[in-house]
């Protein structure tokens, strides 16, 4: 092939200038449909009515785990979330992240299943004994807890 | 005594970049060897001044002043002394000081290439770029000295400190920062030089080799501390994955990928005198994304373990630096592309034209990260909802634009300049084609259809790999020239080959007691004994696990839990079994007391297959970057 002229140039180059901005922004706005999840308190849930109720999709659930409500059965763990106003039964298989306790932070990534019992895919706790996740602090300022607020940090990973 | 020294020094090195910024501009308009050599002692001295801060502020690390707030919120006497020093930038004060006393040296650098002939054009760009480089050391240091001092003193003196988190005391991660700030601030080099380019109306297509060695020494840094970051999580956060699409990952991706896209538009602008605008261009948003990535991870808008604290006026006053940044720097670019000289033409099956079609894949890749990256900030802005976006999307977006640039890897290097003859390219192509074919269908056949990612990705590896052999077996009396290209992309292909087989990566979560055997998947774990261990911040609980496997010994494995004291922190140890096939991977959890009094422990097992290639790749990678750069300099010094 020759070496093409400017102005054929120009207009090869912004045909294929376009052509690759529209395929990435369809595959953008595909995958940003149905790749994002929502943070949802254990209020919205229990109360309100949320989307991912009806359509079984995916949503993060931030709250405290609530004290005494942790048990095991074998590598499968079951806690209760509460923003101390509402709580909700989460189940979970695996280990669980090094700062994972009875009343400290958490957010769990997963969905709700059929009898309503969150069936959580990934546990995230907080990195440091300081902090507290900031998605945590809001569902427990949301749910009308001042006090609760900590600095805000740290979920997942660096 | 000492932090104040530190700190006068930091308020002289305010002063002495203000100067910096403005006498070599000057002295380069009006050709006036003075100001020139001013701007050059300017910037050793601010180079001096900074490296005697940076160096104050790992003195007091070192012998733990907690009078001074930034060590005693961030170090203990406890901590061993490798992680005292490391200390001294892992902190948001401390690391901001690496930054500037990166950027001063790299001043510090493009100041040693300004001679004293005032008609040599070289030395007038490498003046103005030191101009420039002044003036963004005076934006950082007023950004260290009004927002974020790291001598500010506490009272009365604490008798210990708060010690450093846990996560972060480890070899991997300590020396990770430097490498990745080399990166993201050696780019500051290659932004000063495009913007010295566009204000020197005699530059031409070759002056642009100038910022060579600058963006590979930089591209080699960040692909290696991107490696460094990424091993550690993969060893010391224990969840066995290597790459998380994390917010803060993906401030140091975006970068590495308009870096990445600069290497080769740049060989085709100072070689061929091809896409020279497109190159300034990249060189500013390349650094712009550095700042970008700075601003993410230092401002507190994104939640991570390096988000240190949570100041507003931070995130402020980096976004401001920015904005003026890239604002000045695309005004300057408006007013001046178009004196630059023109650009050669070529065909678009050329070397050139697969130059442009990586890059325009890159960047589209990149756009695609920064959207992804930055939606979940805008939304919250804009509608207050809190969303994530996961691992899905980027893999379904970022991933798919990456595979033709693997595939142009393998075309370019055989294509010639200007214009290609199709028919030459299928034949030399066709060995390498059938070897990645036949791999896919091997791949097939002994895994099945699994996973799409992995056998895409073994196919491209093999034929990156192939193609690259291939590629250097063309020159075999004369390597050395090729030898950065080489190493660049055949270490990209070991990557592409270890991330390829971590898609086939196994996890089995087991809970055992002391005594127990259990099968998880072809491997029978043995779980022998547990018994105390100590380190000098923590105490540990040590598990000794034989793994066998067909009814042979293969390894022993002592994963640990530990309790770091001082922040009271448990975080658990891996052990890994590294082979060239793979990895074992053994996690210990928690111990639980069970319904009959046993002690159990959650134990976690992964098989990663080829992962240790990841990174091995990333180091030839670098290697092969640096190895442009050491040919560059031995070129000039010959010259």
């Amino acid at each position: 092939m020759k070496p093409l002229s400017k102005k054929q140039a120009r207009l090869y180059g912004l045909l294929l200038f376009l052509a690759g901005l529209a395929t990435a922004t369809t595959l953008v706005l595909n995958a940003l449909g149905s790749n994002i999840s929502y943070f949802r308190t254990p209020t919205e849930v229990v109360t309100g009515v949320i989307p991912e109720k009806q359509n079984g999709r995916g949503f993060r659930l931030g709250g405290l785990v609530e004290k005494g409500s942790l048990s095991h059965e074998g590598t499968r763990i079951r806690f209760r979330v509460t923003d101390m106003k509402n709580s909700l039964m989460v189940t979970y298989d695996g280990t669980v992240p090094d700062l994972f306790r009875e009343g400290q932070g958490v957010v769990a990534e997963g969905r709700i299943n059929a009898s309503g019992v969150f069936e959580a895919t990934q546990l995230l706790a907080k990195h440091d004994e300081k902090y507290q996740p900031p998605e945590v602090t809001k569902a427990l300022r949301d749910a009308g807890h001042p006090d609760a607020v900590a600095p805000a940090e740290s979920t997942t990973k660096p | 005594m000492m932090p104040e020294l530190g700190l006068y020094c930091i308020i002289l090195a305010v002063l002495v970049s203000l100067l910096q910024s403005l006498l070599p501009l000057r002295g380069a308009a009006r050709h006036d060897s003075g100001f020139i050599q001013a701007g050059r002692r300017l910037a050793y001295a601010q180079f001096g001044l900074v490296t005697a801060a940076f160096l104050t502020l790992m003195y007091c690390h070192v012998t733990d002043d907690f009078s001074v707030m930034n060590v005693a919120l961030n170090s203990h006497t406890t901590k061993p002394l490798i992680y005292k020093i490391s200390g001294t930038w892992a902190s948001h004060e401390g690391s901001m000081l690496l930054w500037v006393f990166i950027l001063s040296l790299c001043g510090a650098l493009m100041a040693r290439g300004i001679t004293r002939d005032v008609t040599d054009i070289h030395s007038l760009i490498r003046a103005r770029a030191v101009g420039v480089q002044g003036l963004m050391g005076f934006g950082f240091l007023c950004f260290i000295l009004f927002t974020s001092n790291p001598f500010a003193r506490v009272w009365p003196a604490p008798e210990n400190g708060h010690d450093m988190n846990p996560l972060l005391q480890d070899p991997g991660l300590a020396f990770h920062p430097p490498f990745l700030y080399i990166g993201y601030v050696g780019f500051s080099a290659a932004f000063a030089l495009a913007a010295a380019l566009l204000l020197t109306r005699e530059a031409k297509a070759e002056d642009l080799r100038l910022l060579r060695p600058w963006v590979l020494a930089a591209w080699s840094s960040l692909t290696f501390g991107i490696a460094m970051g990424s091993w550690w999580a993969y060893y010391e956060l224990g969840w066995g994955g290597y790459w998380f699409w994390d917010p803060v990952e993906n401030a140091a991706l975006m970068p590495w990928l308009a870096g990445t896209a600069l290497v080769h538009s740049l060989t085709a602008a100072f070689r061929r005198g091809a896409l020279m605008r497109w190159t300034i261009l990249l060189s500013i948003l390349c650094f712009s994304l550095s700042l970008l990535g700075t601003f993410l991870v230092r401002s507190g808008v994104l939640t991570s373990v390096h988000s240190f604290a949570v100041d507003p006026a931070r995130g402020v006053f980096i976004l401001s630096l920015l904005a003026l940044a890239v604002c000045g720097a695309l005004t300057l670019y408006g007013m001046r592309a178009d004196k630059l000289p023109e650009s050669n033409l070529f065909s678009p099956l050329s070397r050139e034209g697969a130059m442009l079609a990586n890059n325009l894949f890159l960047c589209t890749a990149c756009a695609t990260l920064i959207t992804g990256t930055l939606y979940p900030l805008l939304l919250n802005v804009i509608t207050g909802g809190i969303i994530s976006v996961g691992a899905p999307y980027f893999n379904s977006t970022v991933l798919p634009l990456l595979i033709p640039v693997a595939a142009l890897m393998v075309i370019g290097p055989f294509l010639d300049w200007t214009e290609q003859r199709p028919g030459q390219l299928l034949r030399i192509l066709m060995p390498s084609l059938t070897l990645a074919g036949a791999t896919i269908l091997l791949t097939l056949y002994v895994q099945g259809f699994h996973s799409v990612f992995g056998l895409v990705g073994f196919g491209l590896g093999i034929w990156l790999l192939a193609g690259t052999a291939q590629d250097g077996l063309r020159f075999k009396a004369n390597l050395m020239p090729q030898l950065p290209r080489l190493l660049a992309h055949g270490g990209l292909a070991l990557s592409i080959l270890g991330m390829a087989g971590s898609c086939f990566s196994t996890e089995q979560n087991l809970s055992m007691q002391v005594g127990d055997r259990a099968m998880a998947g072809a491997y029978r774990l043995s779980f022998l004994s547990t018994q105390d261990a100590e380190g000098d911040n923590y105490s540990a609980t040590r598990g000794l696990f034989q793994i066998e496997k067909d009814d042979q010994p293969i390894a022993t494995m002592q994963p640990e839990q530990r309790l770091y004291t001082i922040q009271g922190m448990p975080l658990s140890h891996v052990a890994i079994d590294t082979t060239a096939m793979g990895d074992l991977y053994l996690a210990l959890g928690e111990a639980e007391r069970d319904d009959a009094g046993h002690i159990r422990y959650a134990v976690r097992f992964h098989v990663n297959p080829l992962t240790v290639w990841i990174w091995i790749g990333g180091a030839v990678m670098a290697a092969g970057g640096l190895s442009g750069v050491g040919q560059h300099l031995r070129r000039s010094r010959t010259k």
